[in-house]
């Protein structure tokens, strides 16, 4: 195929949405394709396709990585609605009635998941301990060597930091 | 207000359950006076309910995964889509005004084929903006002092028993002015209709977006 030229214009801004973007819509994506880099680069591509047509939602900083997540989440979806791919899944449901539930689960899933991987180490560490494992402050703060009070201001930052992530991907936390 | 202060770091430890006894007893007092308090206590309930889809084995595996990197061919791909998809519109906007100048006066035979005026509008969905389980359509009819738009909203009934949240109807002008055109509150498993209007003509709307109670807009029709 012929090469399509596209005006330098355009292509600093794909390439600009692809740097700002593309690494943390890849590492979403990818989670929610169970690694399938073949059709992950697809969706990302089409997403940050769809912002550049619709340069109005990238004005707003703030809102435009929620809408980007948001797109990226519908193409994937929409697909496995069409039949094309599904989430891993075993029913003995109708399909009509089980995939659209999967799905939506599946990509929850993998929206908290992209959202725990912006907090850091020691804030995932605090949440492991706390609400996975169910250790109270004391136990935590023997388990992780540092004093009750610093369990109780870690995990504030760690779930107020993790909700704010969510929101940010334009999800509902 | 040194009182909020002892406590503020006992919100995430408290809707977790960490806290001892006489902990959450006192932080408990302290919440009924307290609204700041009460209302983190409240947002980080949902954001708990979030963690709940996960187990530890997730969050484990989370620190052993690193990121793998965006193949090196994405970029190039990207920009080849955008040219294509760029060729195929220009074609595409030079055919459709071909065809509307050739058949002007059928294609208005066919879309008001009843003879009725456009303030008859279908109602259209509105697409999602931002996460969200409200479903809604608009519908969009010019009328003498401006535009009418009657709203029809659902929310899902699996969403837990009781859950209510407040939306309201804001329209975006071209000039990027917004307005607000009322607000309504949806339960769980309710069907809402909803009726406003603006004084601003149809052909003045960017948008019809329906926002939450802090103003962030969820579902969104682009005219």
């Amino acid at each position: 195929m012929t090469a399509v030229a596209i005006g330098s214009r355009d292509a600093q801004l794909l390439r600009a949405l692809h740097d700002e973007h593309g690494p943390a819509l890849w590492s979403y994506v990818t989670g929610l394709l169970h690694g399938d880099r073949v059709r992950a680069e697809d969706v990302v591509q089409e997403t940050l396709l769809r912002a550049w047509r619709n340069p109005h939602v990238l004005a707003d900083p703030s809102a435009s990585r929620g809408w980007l997540y948001t797109v990226a989440r519908r193409i994937v979806i929409d697909d496995w609605r069409a039949g094309r791919r599904r989430p891993e899944t075993i029913t003995d449901q109708l399909p009509e009635q089980a995939v659209p539930d999967t799905a939506e689960q599946t990509v929850d899933r993998q929206l908290v998941m992209s959202a725990l991987k912006t907090l850091s180490r020691e804030h995932r560490e605090v949440l492991l301990e706390s609400y996975f494992r169910g250790r109270s402050v004391a136990e935590a703060a023997q388990a992780l060597g540092v004093p009750p009070g610093t369990i109780k201001s870690r995990t504030h930052y760690a779930l107020h930091a993790l909700r704010a992530a969510i929101t940010d991907m334009g999800g509902a936390a | 207000m040194s009182d909020a202060d002892a406590f503020e770091h006992d919100d995430a430890a408290y809707v977790m359950g960490l806290l001892s006894g006489a902990e959450r007893v006192a932080f408990e007092t302290h919440l009924k006076s307290c609204s700041d308090c009460a209302e983190r206590v409240c947002n980080l309930s949902s954001t708990t309910e979030a963690l709940a889809v996960l187990t530890a084995e997730a969050l484990l595996a989370l620190d052993e995964s690193g990121d793998e990197p965006m193949p090196q061919s994405l970029l190039p791909g990207l920009l080849r889509r955008a040219g294509i998809r760029q060729r195929r519109q220009r074609r595409f906007t030079t055919g459709v005004s071909a065809l509307a100048a050739a058949s002007l006066v059928s294609l208005t035979v066919a879309v008001w084929p009843s003879g009725q005026p456009a303030a008859a509008a279908r109602p259209v969905a509105l697409s999602a903006v931002a996460t969200t389980p409200l479903h809604a359509t608009a519908a969009l009819s010019e009328v003498r002092w401006g535009t009418r738009i009657s709203l029809d909203c659902s929310y899902p009934d699996y969403l837990p028993q009781g859950t209510k949240r407040a939306f309201g109807l804001t329209v975006v002008a071209k000039d990027g002015t917004r307005q607000l055109l009322g607000t309504w509150t949806v339960a769980a498993g309710a069907h809402t209709r909803f009726t406003s209007g603006t004084s601003l003509p149809q052909t003045a709307i960017r948008s019809v977006q329906i926002t939450r109670s802090d103003g962030v807009a969820v579902l969104s029709l682009n005219l």
